[in-house]
């Protein structure tokens, strides 16, 4: 499981410039897809696509982790990854804000926001929002493809 | 033991098992709905087939997945919108919505967690365990009961909600288990209690550079036929080194689509496959035919927790238990009861006490239940009969008589027949006499003549165990102490005085009822449940013996009435007409099922004279519907003794009565409730063959009378008096 | 006997349920291998319509297999396992890898208590809730901060 490790090469990175942190609030509007309430995991992955991390894991169930492909297949389905940085499921029309300490040394470095969700008895859609981490993208909505309406990144 | 294990669940999880029966009953019908809706697909269609269809109308296909069912649905992202269709496979074009069908969603919820979230998931759980545990003691129940396992599937015997309660237990029982254990498989599996989480394919990257191949190269899409898909992943043009990945009933493989090669794969686990066979066994999806008998079967559940709590009820109110009952199969000694009241179940509960005492293994059960292959250890039987009305048999024991008559093989222990009755009724002690007349019949050995209790009385009790112990070798000697009944304090509220100038005085007394509890009204204790016709016992100040009188209201009307005439010395009546506003009197309530009108809106011809009028009135009250009731009553003074005659008036214009019909006795006519009906021959004739129901209640004298009546003018229409009883259309409450 | 019919049916078709739904063809065959492998074009597709237990290469030589992945690696062996469980007889066989593991009967799956993907932990136990640990050092987070969340 290669990914697993990169994270790993980030944190020896980060650690020594860590003073500037900021809290970044992620604003997360549901469409009325018509269903049970949704699974979104998000998380990070550089440039090429390697998974550096979670943000946050929306659905507390493992058992329905596999239906986020992307996280799974990145994760292996490793639950601690999410630990402590999970939270309830979101119902369809609904409005999630999370609002994370997260290092500045995130941003305009060539990392990527995956968002992936799924719901019971409908589609899995992996990456259904992608969102370059980089200043100008910050307080733009960005839309989703499907069961996410749009995603808001902002410090 | 085993019944307690079987209430207590029962009583406390009635509500919950009810609403998990009836939704997942409801929910049984939608996998059959959905496979007789959907397309289904020709037999050697390929996945491959299938998904060029699919992706030819819809290149920016995404998923497809495809139900036990058949139905086929796709989900695509094609000029920046998101889209899903239910597809024909066998053409790919859209045919629907894939909404979930009407109502689905809300049943799943509240099938699956009350909608409620985990706290309601595992309150559902719970329900599918006391279900199941339920299922498991009740499976006892009916063995003990039948005589064994190997009798598991004979004839249920016994009262119409007891024999209801086993026909249907015997019906459900395996839906049930099935449907709760694998309930509770799916709750532990959703909370990964069980390591059954599906295993995915390690990722790997497809090889770079490479044009996809068409789908029909693909060779694993064109080898796996389409009935075996479960869903198929198309890999996303954004991302490099995407691949397909297919799942089936077999496994999930990842494929490159440039080489159609296979990248990894996975089959089930061992777990998985269990929980999979478990969720369609449940849900009926994959299974839709089994899974509408296990609704049916789901259906069940709501009348057997009515039947079983009826049950209970009964026994609560019979107090028909039993301390220290030997199993039927050891019991040397067995005793069976026939009793109307309850009373006889007293005497039962002395003799068992004191042949128990006597080192003996005694079981003592119902005679409804007689089935001679229950007790292979049996050396003797007494059999303890009341008798209901003219000789009859009690209501619990219909029929018995008949089965006993013709045993083919009557058991080798001897019987003893103790009777319970009235002297003062020409069949004393009828019912007894039956019984004996029926085991003769059966070539059954008599161990001594039958014995006779009047008027629950303890010396003839005693006699009479002096006589068994003598027959059996035992020395018995035993006293009854007639169980005081629990009675509760009733408060006279109002009373109406007729008949003193006619030498008649008759009170109607109305009564507050008690207050009680749901908890008490749901269990249906004391007063809290009654009809008109049912009878209160009175126990008068200097007596322990009870006094029955009538109901001419029921619970709904919110007071307890009845009619009371005054005996010259009678302690009870007169204690009763003596009472004023505010005094209090001792009752208790006694079911009298045996007379109420039949349901349904066929006529009823109420005939009563005197205080008889009682619960006919009780009948007229209630008749809320406005079923065609016609009453024939007979008084000796319309001036005088007319009970009830305001109230009629009151009834005939609300249209709850249809037709009064008086007789008088002391007027100039001289005439008789008999001689009414007599001159009304040709209606009630008619009313006869149209199919009313005859209810009678008053003295015996006049009940003859009346009985002469009818038969006169049932032969008319080809009826008899025993012809209609037969049929439940002649009941009569006598006293 | 007439009480014991719906226990019969009953018993009956859910024999005949759990039978059909066990009987389903495995994915299951030996990975196709190296670079060297893959650049040869695919072999022909079987005919469509057939549908053996080994589905995928019944008719054709199975590579060999190859060792790139920690996968479960069977060959398309003579186990008829078309209509059983399948996990019933996977530690049985010889070519198991887990030879460290001699006589014990079950699933690869078994070996943890949980059924993840080859290589992978951890992936059946649900994760801590927000606020009950500190989010993971991943490096994306300021070490001891609590995560934020409302939904509406």
């Amino acid at each position: 499981m290669k990914p697993l490790y990169a994270p790993l090469a980030l944190t020896t990175a980060l650690v020594p410039a860590m003073a500037a942190a900021t809290p970044v609030t992620f604003t997360t509007q549901m469409t009325n897809y018509g269903g049970d309430g949704a699974y979104l995991a998000y998380y990070v992955t550089d440039a090429s696509g390697a998974y550096l991390g979670s943000l946050w894991m929306a659905g507390g169930k493992a058992k329905y982790y596999q239906h986020l492909s992307g996280w799974y297949a990145a994760t292996g389905g490793n639950t601690a990854q999410v630990d402590g940085i999970t939270g309830a499921s979101v119902g369809a029309g609904r409005n999630l804000t999370i609002t994370l300490d997260l290092q500045d040394a995130l941003f305009d470095a060539g990392y990527v926001l995956h968002v992936d969700s799924s719901v019971e008895k409908m589609s899995d859609q992996p990456n259904d929002v992608v969102i370059p981490l980089t200043s100008a993208n910050l307080g733009q909505k960005m839309p989703g493809k499907r069961y996410v309406q749009s995603v808001t990144v902002s410090k | 033991m085993l019944r307690f294990f079987h209430r207590w669940p029962g009583l406390l999880a009635l509500v919950l098992v009810l609403l998990l029966a009836v939704t997942g009953a409801a929910l049984s019908l939608y996998p059959m709905a959905e496979r007789l809706a959907v397309p289904q697909a020709e037999s050697n269609l390929s996945v491959a087939d299938l998904a060029t269809r699919v992706a030819t109308a819809h290149p920016g296909i995404e998923q497809i997945r495809r139900a036990p069912s058949g139905r086929v649905v796709a989900w695509w992202f094609e000029g920046g919108t998101p889209g899903a269709a239910v597809i024909d496979p066998a053409t790919g074009a859209e045919i629907g919505s894939p909404d979930p069908a009407f109502g689905l969603r809300f049943l799943t919820d509240l099938h699956r967690k009350l909608m409620l979230g985990d706290g309601g998931r595992i309150t559902a759980a719970v329900g599918a365990g006391l279900m199941l545990l339920l299922s498991v003691s009740g499976a006892f129940l009916v063995a003990r009961r039948m005589g064994g396992w190997n009798r598991w599937f004979a004839r249920a015997r016994g009262p119409l909600a007891s024999r209801l309660h086993t026909e249907l237990a015997r019906f459900a029982i395996g839906g049930l288990v099935l449907s709760s254990v694998t309930g509770l498989w799916m709750t532990a599996s959703v909370f990964s209690l069980i390591p059954d989480g599906a295993t995915d394919p390690a990722p790997e990257s497809a090889l770079p550079g490479l044009a996809p191949l068409p789908l029909a190269e693909i060779p694993l899409f064109a080898e796996t036929p389409a009935s075996a898909l479960k869903e198929l992943s198309f890999p996303s043009s954004d991302l490099p080194g995407d691949s397909f990945k297919l799942t089936t009933d077999g496994g999930a493989a990842r494929i490159d689509p440039g080489t159609g090669q296979m990248l990894s794969f996975t089959t089930p686990g061992f777990f998985e496959r269990v929980t999979e066979v478990m969720v369609m066994l449940h849900t009926g999806q994959g299974a839709e035919t089994l899974g509408l008998i296990l609704g049916l079967m789901a259906l069940a559940v709501p009348v057997l927790g009515w039947t079983g709590f009826t049950q209970w009820r009964s026994a609560q109110t019979y107090g028909s238990r039993i301390k220290a009952n030997a199993a039927p199969m050891k019991a040397q000694t067995v005793i069976l009861v026939a009793s109307e009241g309850g009373s006889t179940w007293g005497f039962a509960r002395t003799l068992h006490k004191g042949l128990t005492a006597a080192g003996l293994a005694v079981h003592t059960g119902a005679l409804s239940r007689f089935d001679p292959a229950r007790f292979p250890h049996a050396e003797r039987f007494a059999i303890l009969a009341a008798t209901y009305g003219e000789g009859e048999a009690p209501t619990a024991a219909r029929g018995v008589a008949e089965r006993i008559a013709r045993l083919k093989t009557p058991p080798k222990a001897p019987f003893a027949v103790l009777g319970f009755g009235d002297r003062s009724f020409p069949a004393f002690c009828g019912y007894a006499e039956t019984l004996v007349a029926a085991a003769r019949t059966a070539g059954w050995a008599e161990m001594m003549p039958m014995g006779r209790v009047d008027r629950q009385s303890a010396q003839d009790f005693t006699r009479w165990s002096r006589d068994f112990g003598a027959a059996i070798g035992v020395p018995l000697d035993l006293t009854h102490l007639p169980e005081r009944p629990s009675t509760e304090a009733l408060t006279l509220v109002s009373r109406r005085d007729y008949g003193a100038e006619v030498q008649a005085p008759t009170t109607i007394l109305r009564f507050a009822l008690p207050s009680y509890t749901l908890l008490h009204r749901l269990a249906g204790k004391g007063f809290s449940c009654f009809e008109a016709g049912d009878l209160i016992g009175i126990l008068p100040r200097g007596s322990e013996v009870p006094r029955f009188y009538s109901l001419a209201s029921s619970a709904r009307d919110g007071f307890l009435e009845i009619c009371v005439r005054r005996h010259p010395g009678g302690l009870c009546s007169g204690q009763l007409t003596d009472l004023a506003p505010g005094d209090r009197i001792e009752g208790f309530l006694r079911r009298n099922p045996g007379f109420r009108p039949q349901p349904g809106r066929k006529p009823v011809i109420l005939i009563g004279a005197g205080t008889g009028i009682g619960p006919l009135a009780g009948f007229l009250r209630a008749n809320r519907r406005h079923r065609p009731m016609h009453l024939y009553f007979g008084a000796r003074s319309p001036q005088s003794d007319l009970l009830y005659g305001e109230d009629c008036a009151l009834w005939q214009q609300s249209g709850q009565l249809t037709r009064l019909t008086t007789a008088f006795s002391r007027s100039e006519a001289r005439s008789y409730v008999q001689d009414a009906l007599r001159a009304d021959a040709e209606a009630v004739a008619k009313l006869i063959k149209g199919g009313a129901q005859i209810m009678v209640c008053g003295g015996r004298e006049m009940a003859e009378a009346v009985r002469d009546a009818l038969s006169e003018i049932a032969a008319r229409v080809g009826e008899s008096p025993a012809s209609l009883k037969e049929k439940g259309r002649y009941v009569e409450d006598v006293y | 006997m007439k009480s014991a019919l719906p226990l019969f049916a009953l018993a009956a078709l859910a024999t005949t349920s759990i039978f059909g739904a066990l009987s389903a063809a495995p994915i299951d065959a030996a990975l196709p291998g190296t670079a060297a492998q893959l650049s040869v074009p695919a072999p022909a597709p079987a005919p469509a319509t057939e549908t053996s237990a080994n589905l995928l290469f019944a008719n054709r030589p199975a590579p060999a297999p190859v060792t790139t992945s920690t996968a479960p690696v069977r060959l398309a062996d003579g186990h008829g396992h078309g209509g059983w469980f399948f996990g019933m007889f996977d530690d049985d066989d010889d070519d198991d890898d887990d030879d460290d593991h001699g006589g014990r009967h079950g699933h690869h799956g078994d070996h943890d208590g949980r059924n993840c993907p080859p290589g992978a932990t951890n992936c059946a136990q649900s994760p801590a809730a927000a606020g009950t640990t500190d989010a993971p050092a991943n490096g994306l987070f300021t070490p001891g901060t609590k995560p934020q969340v409302q939904s509406n």
